[in-house]
């Protein structure tokens, strides 16, 4: 199995077909299938049109929102209330309500696939003997941070901040630029699930290091399946139970939710809360929320780490 | 400052490869020899921190830092396959500040080579690289491990190593496993009261460093059992049965023995290699 793995140029390149699959997928449909069916709750009549008609539809709402009064303009009023009641109901009711099995394929498939591309970058390292004499030099199997920042550096630099922001472009991101579009607030999306498929991919890949330096990367790239299988399809289908475990575990998930909810409180009370501050808050609770997975993580997979019994 | 094994034992899957190991290194070069895969690298790996012993300790008596800060290890090879690293990404990982000036030029390294990826140098370059690592890094660690330095490397630069290795060795601990010495190289170990050992079934035995300068004295007779028995009756100091009906004798022979030697097929007479010692070490003997 891992012979499949030893190129994670191979399956950078898996990545860039999905990542183009999902853009041609989403220029064809024009939008992500639950905000569509959002707008189709709200808007009947639009069912059966075509795609090019209920885009000139939307933007059309948009425009007079733009253009007019945002208390006058009742349609996107309407449309951005439904459509953020829906994702709250989802956060607090149902996350398979919203979440299609095609969104979670495509906004968990570049954490997954990022994850096995790290774990076998580390196991060349240990494999070689360079991750060996590393710890021998530095007195300590702890993993540097340096070495983290190289290695996922290089992923997160190549593969999130190009395939990802083209794919939340093309999926997510284009769905709230249509609805809410602000130079700030489109770059707030590219940049924080960007960042945030990244703190997902390491968290995914921290808990696999500890079998890659025990000389057991087919176990690592299997526990990855199994973690995206659990908690990518199975956990969001059972149902809000497993929020927690979930806001945790899949940082991408959260973010979209509280992107989707900050949308929702901004459209609310745009009047109380100045841009900038919406921005800071919106940060601010993402940050936390990274930090809350990531330092963890760290501190159990070094832990994990140092008490390694042979590294070499 | 002292190395100290205590009561070490390691084992992997139920299989013992080191038992009850028991050795004190205080300083200066220590050479480590034995067949391949008898745990000559686990031993070096443990002193150094990276495998984690069964039972038993190794600490360095006069120092209050644990042994694997004071320690640094180099590895017998790294497996070329897909390693991206240069020599430069190398110098940065092992956190090493100023390689020292003119090193590279030493090993007959050119600049460009040190820019290459190393999976993409052969296997002696590679080493050369490796033992560079060690130089670098001589001022931070007291205590130097070589797992099979000259392996992969041709004469000259197994001398140059040589010689690397024999200049820490004034003023730090090296641990050098191998079974690749010259006779040269022997002797200059001898000259500075180094010590050997051997590490046979899992155990580490010194070697007298008498008995090995005194084997680098003698002569090898080799030939029938039969004629070499009388050939050296009486002057045989050491001696070793090959196989097939062949005997090896250590010895001093008298004039009169290397004329007789001269007369009878198939016996040869000549001086002693490291290959002789190392047999006579591994194989066992009798005077």
């Amino acid at each position: 199995m891992m012979a499949v793995f030893k190129h994670g140029e191979v399956l950078l390149v898996l990545v860039a077909v999905v990542a183009v699959s999902a853009i041609v997928f989403n220029h064809v449909y024009g939008w992500s299938p639950p905000v569509l069916n959002v707008i189709y709750s709200e808007f009947p009549e639009l069912r059966g049109k075509n795609i090019t008609y209920v885009s000139e539809f939307v933007e059309g709402i948009i425009r007079e929102f733009n253009e007019t009064d945002p208390h006058t303009a009742m349609g996107y009023q309407k449309l951005l209330a439904s459509l953020n009641r829906s994702v709250t109901n989802a956060v607090f009711e149902s996350l398979g309500d919203q979440l299609t099995p095609f969104s979670i394929t495509f906004t968990h498939i570049i954490p997954l696939i990022l994850a096995v591309v790290f774990v076998t970058r580390l196991d060349k390292l240990v494999s070689s003997g360079i991750y060996g004499m590393m710890a021998s030099a530095r007195g300590s199997k702890r993993m540097p941070w340096f070495l983290i920042m190289r290695e996922w550096g290089i992923l997160v630099v190549a593969s999130v901040c190009i395939i990802s922001a083209f794919l939340m472009a093309g999926y997510v991101a284009n769905d709230m630029i249509r609805l809410a579009a602000t130079p700030e607030r489109v770059i707030t999306v590219l940049v924080v699930l960007s960042a945030l498929i990244a703190a997902e991919s390491l968290v995914l890949a921290l808990i696999t290091t500890p079998l890659v330096m025990n000389g057991k990367p087919t176990s690592a790239v299997l526990t990855i399946f199994i973690y995206s299988i659990v908690l990518g399809f199975i956990l969001p289908f059972a149902g809000a139970w497993f929020l927690p475990a979930i806001i945790f575990l899949r940082p991408a998930d959260s973010a979209y939710f509280i992107l989707s909810y900050a949308f929702y409180v901004r459209g609310g009370s745009a009047e109380m809360m100045g841009p900038t501050a919406q921005l800071i808050t919106e940060y601010a609770l993402l940050g936390a929320i990274s930090l809350a997975v990531l330092i963890p993580a760290l501190l159990i997979a070094n832990a994990v780490l140092i008490n390694r019994k042979d590294i070499m | 400052m002292k190395l100290v094994i205590e009561d070490l034992h390691k084992s992997f899957g139920g299989k013992d490869v080191l038992v009850n190991i028991n050795a004190e290194f205080s300083g200066g070069l220590s050479v480590i020899i034995g067949p391949n895969g008898i745990g000559k690298s686990t031993l070096l790996r443990i002193i150094a921190g990276l495998y984690r012993p069964s039972k038993g300790r190794v600490y360095l008596e006069g120092s209050d830092r644990p042994v694997q800060e004071l320690t640094y290890y180099v590895p017998e090879v790294i497996n070329p396959v897909n390693v991206d690293y240069t020599f430069k990404d190398l110098v940065k990982l092992l956190g090493i500040e100023d390689p020292p000036e003119g090193m590279s030029e030493r090993f007959g390294l050119t600049v460009k080579d040190l820019e290459k990826p190393l999976g993409t140098l052969s296997a002696g370059m590679r080493k050369k690289v490796l033992i560079m690592t060690s130089l670098a890094l001589r001022n931070e660690k007291p205590v130097l491990l070589y797992d099979e330095p000259f392996a992969n490397l041709d004469p000259s630069a197994v001398r140059v190593v040589q010689e690397a290795i024999l200049g820490l060795s004034s003023d730090h601990l090296v641990i050098v496993s191998t079974h690749i010495m010259t006779a040269e190289f022997v002797r200059s170990v001898l000259s500075r009261s180094a010590s050997f050992y051997t590490l046979i079934g899992g155990s580490l035995r010194r070697v007298e460093e008498s008995l090995v300068e005194e084997m680098l004295s003698l002569k090898v007779v080799e030939g029938p059992c039969d004629v070499i028995t009388s050939l050296t009756k009486g002057e045989a100091v050491h001696s070793v049965r090959v196989g097939g009906g062949v005997c090896r004798v250590f010895a001093r022979p008298s004039a009169d023995v290397a004329a007789e030697v001269a007369e009878h097929r198939g016996v040869s007479i000549r001086d002693v290699t490291m290959g002789d010692i190392y047999e006579f070490l591994m194989g066992g003997a009798g005077k």
